[in-house]
């Protein structure tokens, strides 16, 4: 999942960002409203994570125009500003969720966590497709019940397109939500993540279970 | 890769779908109300308008009933004693009437005068000579032989009024006329009791006049008092929480209205005061929340997978959130009006050095240089420890917002005390004096850095301002950044 952190308090947003990206995601980071309203209206985020006093166009006046501009990433507000009428404002605007700093960081993955299954219209933290279960608590994956051993990164790529399986995913779709701004954009580097992770999965397997659509992109699914 | 499996900790408390919104209580709780006044009375008996006034008014109207009671009697009295004294002479002028000069041989040069009984009056009269001619019956003794009204004590004791008059008596004869002296007495019980009914209806009347009175103030006064009952009791209503409540001024008494207006003022300045309380808690706790979240996180992360570098990075908040907090307690002491200013020689140079030092690591991190142009003789006379923060907070500016690789200087020319020229980005001409508001949050041109800004320079100008200096910002042409220490009196000069 990518996902954009806009808060202008350096040493808090660079532990965010690690933080995060430890925990599988695609990050990108940035400290001013102006610049975090740009990398969010051009890069399809699932997640951002939105401090309201900002330098520049704060936090609220950022998500009306991301609303505005017709933008849909899960929006979670993440602030010191704790008073009813701040929450209320935020949610009113569009904000997902709401957290108050200072927060526990496992809480906040566990809200970024229901926010994606919000967000691909799932109640099951575990996403099963046929035999091949995807924890997305504990990011593994299982397929008959035995661990597949992903890196982060292949199970960055399997979590998204088990969230949108039966459906083609494009190699751009792909890369947009399990790649950051800091990744090589050489496309040579999603062909072989793509192709470890098929391996794990479907090697020694009679049914495949991630096809490839030339021209189009691939999907993931017991269908042919 | 960490050892330590991420995220594994068991959520099951977390609920699906939508995750209720966290509700953190925020700062101290809330005061409690003010007591409400209790049904008890105040034990110390306070004074009361309306009895004051009460009292007051049936202490005049009884001095004008006194007054005028007596006015009344006296004049009741005489018009009784006039009346008294009109009978009696009425009746004395009858009894001479009835004299007459006889001369029938038996009696030469004698008078023909029996007196009749008069039940409760005397009579007697005298010849000329002065000898009795005769008594009324039943007048033993003798009454006084005067002419004119005057009062005496009657024989039989009792207290009576009396009329002499001289008279000449009827002669057929036309003889030279002789003058025969005849006094009138009676009693004057009937003017007395008189005198006492009239004196116990004026009694009567008065009191039941003074207790009408009293009655009377005591209810106009409880009604027209009223106002200040309903005013008590918005009063009542009224406490931190509710200071939008105002006090209406329409159909309050004249001399209530203006009391009124001046409460509603000064609900006014206490409910912006409460306001600008709240604005600046909020904003405190903003700035404290800020740089928590920063450490927890990073240590949260770190916790997981260790960094050489995160002890640093954690003791570099930490430093960040002391500073913040000393100046939170000298803003504090600047607002209520504490702080103690405790002058002496102050070295600028070696104090400069001081300040900079606990800065020396964070500039050098970001290629900032230190240039200290302070002359070793530059002596301030003022308050060292307040300096101190001034001069902390200013550097501590510069280091945080002067662009990486930059250079900080520090000179006292021109009559400053110090000027603190960073090599820029200068902020913008029009936020340069809000740079000082409180929880000012900077210009984007100058947060590169990306670190807060709080209430350092708005305390650096409280202090300065407190050891009478002025503290100002410009930016140059050439894109530098100038803080100027001045005394207050000395003459700008144009950076």
């Amino acid at each position: 999942m990518r996902l954009l952190i806009i808060e202008d308090y350096t040493p808090l947003r660079d532990s965010l960002a690690r933080g995060l990206r430890d925990a599988g995601y695609a990050v990108d980071a940035t400290g001013s409203g102006g610049d975090g309203l740009w990398y969010a209206q051009n890069h399809p985020y699932d997640l951002v994570i939105l401090d309201i006093m900002l330098p520049g166009i704060d936090g609220f006046e950022l998500l009306r125009r991301l609303r505005g501009a017709g933008r849909t990433p899960h929006v979670l507000v993440l602030t010191a500003r704790d008073t009813v009428a701040d929450r209320v404002t935020g949610l009113d605007l569009g904000a997902d969720d709401y957290l108050v700093k200072p927060f526990a960081f496992d809480e906040l993955l566990a809200r970024l966590r229901a926010m994606v299954r919000r967000r691909y219209d799932r109640a099951d933290p575990v996403i099963r497709i046929g035999d091949l279960e995807v924890d997305t608590r504990a990011r593994r994956a299982r397929r008959g019940g035995r661990a597949l051993g992903l890196s982060a990164r292949e199970y960055a790529l399997l979590e998204y397109l088990a969230h949108r399986a039966g459906e083609i995913v494009s190699r751009t779709e792909l890369w947009d939500h399990a790649y950051d701004e800091a990744a090589e954009p050489g496309s040579n580097v999603l062909d072989v993540h793509i192709s470890h992770l098929r391996k794990k999965i479907d090697d020694g397997w009679a049914r495949k279970l991630i096809h490839t659509r030339r021209g189009q992109g691939y999907v993931l699914g017991e269908d042919q | 890769m960490s050892a330590i499996p991420r995220g594994a900790p068991p959520l099951e408390s977390i609920p699906r779908g939508a995750p209720p919104l966290r509700s953190i209580p925020r700062g101290a709780p809330p005061p409690a109300p003010p007591a409400e006044p209790s049904g008890a009375p105040p034990p110390v008996a306070l004074r009361s308008i309306r009895a004051q006034l009460t009292v007051a008014l049936i202490g005049v109207v009884g001095c004008v009933l006194v007054a005028l009671a007596i006015a009344l009697y006296v004049a009741e009295r005489d018009a009784a004693w006039q009346q008294h004294d009109a009978g009696l002479i009425e009746r004395a002028v009858a009894l001479a009437a009835i004299g007459e000069r006889e001369d029938d041989g038996t009696n030469v040069g004698g008078y023909e005068l029996d007196l009749p009984a008069m039940p409760g009056a005397f009579a007697e009269v005298w010849r000329p000579d002065g000898g009795v001619l005769a008594r009324s019956p039943g007048l033993t003794g003798d009454l006084p032989a005067r002419t004119g009204a005057f009062d005496l004590r009657l024989p039989d004791g009792r207290p009576g009024r009396a009329f002499g008059l001289r008279f000449e008596p009827r002669d057929e004869l036309h003889r030279p006329p002789t003058e025969l002296t005849l006094v009138l007495a009676n009693g004057i019980e009937g003017v007395e009791a008189a005198g006492r009914v009239v004196r116990t209806r004026f009694l009567v009347l008065g009191l039941v006049a003074l207790a009408v009175v009293g009655a009377l103030t005591a209810w106009t006064l409880a009604r027209e008092l009223r106002p200040l009952r309903t005013l008590a009791a918005a009063l009542t209503r009224i406490d931190d929480r509710h200071l939008a409540i105002r006090l209406p001024v329409d159909g309050q008494p004249a001399e209530l209205a203006a009391p009124v207006r001046m409460l509603n003022d000064l609900l006014e300045r206490l409910a912006a005061s409460f306001a600008r309380e709240r604005e600046f808690t909020a904003n405190v706790s903003h700035e404290l929340r800020t740089p928590l979240a920063g450490l927890r996180t990073l240590l949260e992360v770190s916790a997981h997978a260790p960094r050489p570098d995160d002890l640093a990075a954690a003791l570099a908040i930490v430093v960040q959130m002391c500073q913040l907090v000393e100046n939170l307690l000298m803003l504090a002491r600047v607002d209520a009006g504490q702080l103690e200013i405790l002058r002496g020689r102050v070295a600028v140079r070696a104090l400069v050095e001081d300040c900079w030092r606990p800065y020396a690591a964070a500039a050098a991190e970001r290629g900032l240089a230190l240039r200290n142009l302070v002359p070793e003789d530059a002596i301030a006379t003022t308050d060292r420890d307040k300096l101190r923060v001034v001069i902390a907070n200013l550097i501590s500016n510069a280091v945080e917002y002067t662009a990486a690789g930059g250079w900080i200087e520090l000179s006292a020319d021109d009559g400053a005390v110090l000027d603190v020229i960073d090599s820029g980005p200068p902020v913008a001409a029009d936020q340069l004096d809000r740079m000082f508001d409180r929880m000012w949050r900077g210009d984007p041109a100058r947060s590169a850095a990306g670190v807060h800004c709080g209430i350092g320079l708005s305390l650096a100008r409280s202090l300065a301002s407190c050891l009478d200096m002025t503290l100002t910002a410009t930016a140059s042409a050439d894109g530098t950044m100038r803080f100027r220490l001045a005394p207050a009196s000395s003459i700008e000069t144009a950076a």
